[in-house]
């Protein structure tokens, strides 16, 4: 299997705070993976490590084939980044930002033409950064981490500062990247974008992983085999999803008593409370 | 080293210090010292007074702005961008360098057109010219990497400056204590020798051990700002 991430036991120790334990998987080539987890449980942590940003305490890390904290400049060449710590020229254009980061990274001169229009940026072009509002940044920064189409995309908490119409935006942005080939590695405490856009996704808390799968599967494993009824009455009525129940749903459309009939999918945020006991936000 | 990655950053440092007010009024002062000593003095204390201005130079814009403009971009976490970009560190320490190098001697050719001294031994005068630039970047290197924000390096580097924009004045007043003794060996008292015996034509056997001394500060002083440099593309 070709696998643009393998993380085995990684951990990382600041002083006295455990912030990973012992976290292992794998992200193939070509996968968009989430990393859901809280404020505090580890997302960005392990980020900077899987970008040779910081050094693990314990464990073996490998992003395209070599270990992350031996990156050389050519390596670096094939990944992008947009994390809390990116910055931008702020007494400069967001053009000459972005033509400045595309000769650095060796991407055609049109391509800074071409992020400009898919993060909806290319009217304001001519303004500094210093004058753009959070969530422009924000697009300029995504601009910037994809201008040079790179073989993995690391992004923490990418859509954090934008309003919903920009969120799709970027949202068709990252699918199309991806079509093209692009690897992603995207964290959030967005549960609605994970299930939307990730293949997989894996839930962080307290440094841990303590789920990780494709999205449908999890919601199929955490189905509750339950029933809800809306009666004409008003009233609500939960049943078993076997005979039993079979039953009473039949004495109840019978007397054609049933409003709506709602099966028990659980949301991503459903089943991360039901995982950690923990609400994600 | 990659050439066109070079000129990116640059063009990138010129679109940026175009729009720079605090730099540019940087490069004025040592102007201003220059016209003040230009009227006084004569000879041998001519020579003297340019030396110190061009020093001034050296200090307040080489050394200042290359601290101002490194924390910035620390400050801004683009730093951070350009150490996980495929630039080498070499290439972002050239880069970072090259339109101070330009402002600093545009200041210093606006000092020589207004005290107007004989230039002799201009060998000598180049060697310890560029000896002196890169040493001073890289000091301005260094205090900038190792202070957190602009600040910061704003109250760090003021020792540095009076240091070695005064070193040759401290050196007279102290000549024969301590204190004279250990400021002997800063690189702006050998910079400032070395020009002085060269523009007052002495033999090259009086300061070549002041040569020397100097060479050695440049390669400790770039040698530490590129590991230091290297060692941030790690966060922590
Ligand atoms: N440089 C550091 N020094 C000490 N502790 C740190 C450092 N960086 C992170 N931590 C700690 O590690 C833990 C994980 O932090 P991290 O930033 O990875 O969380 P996160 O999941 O990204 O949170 P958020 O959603 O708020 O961004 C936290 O408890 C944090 O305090
Ligand atoms: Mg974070």
């Amino acid at each position: 299997m070709d696998y643009a991430l393998q993380v085995k036991d990684l951990s990382k120790v600041f002083g006295q705070q455990q912030a990973l334990q012992q976290v292992t998987f794998h992200v193939k080539r070509g996968e968009i993976f989430g990393f859901l987890g809280p404020s505090g449980s580890g997302k960005t942590t392990t980020v900077k490590i899987l970008t040779g940003q910081l050094l693990p305490t314990a464990g073996d890390v490998t992003i395209l084939g070599k270990n992350a904290s031996k990156m050389n400049g050519s390596d670096l060449g094939r990944i992008g980044i947009l994390t809390d710590n990116s910055g931008l020229y702020e007494r400069m254009t967001i053009n000459d930002n972005l033509k400045f980061y595309a000769k650095l990274y060796n991407a055609p001169a049109g391509r800074v033409e071409e992020v400009l229009q898919l993060v909806g940026l290319a009217e304001e072009k001519k303004k500094p950064v210093k004058k753009l509002s959070k969530g422009m940044k924000q697009r300029v920064l995504l601009a910037r981490a994809v201008l040079h189409k790179p073989d993995v995309l690391f992004l923490d908490e990418p859509t954090s500062a934008l309003d919903p119409g920009n969120v799709q935006k970027m949202h068709d942005l990252l699918r199309d990247l991806n079509r093209e080939g692009t690897t992603i590695f995207l964290t959030t405490h967005n549960m609605e974008e994970a299930a939307q856009l990730c293949d997989r996704v894996a839930f962080l808390h307290e440094g841990q992983i303590r789920e990780m799968d494709e999205p449908k599967l999890l919601q199929r494993k955490y189905a509750k085999n339950t029933i809800h009824l809306e009666l004409k009455d008003g009233s609500n009525e939960t049943i078993i999803n076997d005979a039993g129940g079979a039953e009473r749903l039949y004495q109840y459309m019978q007397a054609e008593e049933v409003l709506a009939v709602h099966s028990d999918q659980p949301t991503l945020g459903d089943i991360f409370i039901e995982v950690t006991g923990r609400e994600l936000a | 080293m990659n050439a066109a990655r070079i000129s990116a950053i640059i063009v990138k440092e010129y679109h940026d210090l175009k729009a720079n007010v605090q730099v540019l009024m940087m490069v004025i002062l040592p102007a201003f010292l220059a016209v003040l000593y230009s009227r006084m003095g004569s000879g041998d204390e001519r020579i003297y007074s340019f030396v110190f201005v061009s020093l001034f130079s050296l200090v307040f814009v080489t050394m200042y702005v290359q601290s101002m403009l490194i924390s910035e971009e620390k400050e801004k976490n683009t730093l951070q961008s350009l150490l996980m970009s495929p630039a080498h560190t070499t290439e972002i320490l050239v880069g970072k360098s090259f339109m101070n190098v330009v402002i600093t001697l545009v200041s210093l050719l606006i000092t020589w057109m207004i005290m107007d001294v004989k230039l002799t031994n201009i060998g000598v005068l180049l060697v310890v010219l560029i000896l002196s630039i890169v040493i001073f970047l890289s000091i301005g290197t260094i205090v900038g990497l190792i202070s957190k924000n602009l600040i910061q390096t704003g109250v760090y580097i003021m020792p540095f400056m009076f240091l070695f924009g005064f070193a040759p004045m401290i050196q007279v007043y102290f000549s024969d204590g301590i204190i004279g003794e250990i400021i002997r060996y800063s690189p702006s008292v050998f910079t400032m020798d070395i020009a002085v015996s060269a523009l007052e034509g002495q033999d090259f056997s009086s300061y070549q051990a002041d040569l020397l001394w100097l060479t050695g500060w440049t390669i400790i002083g770039v040698l530490a700002a590129y590991v230091l440099l290297k060692k941030k593309s790690l966060s922590n």
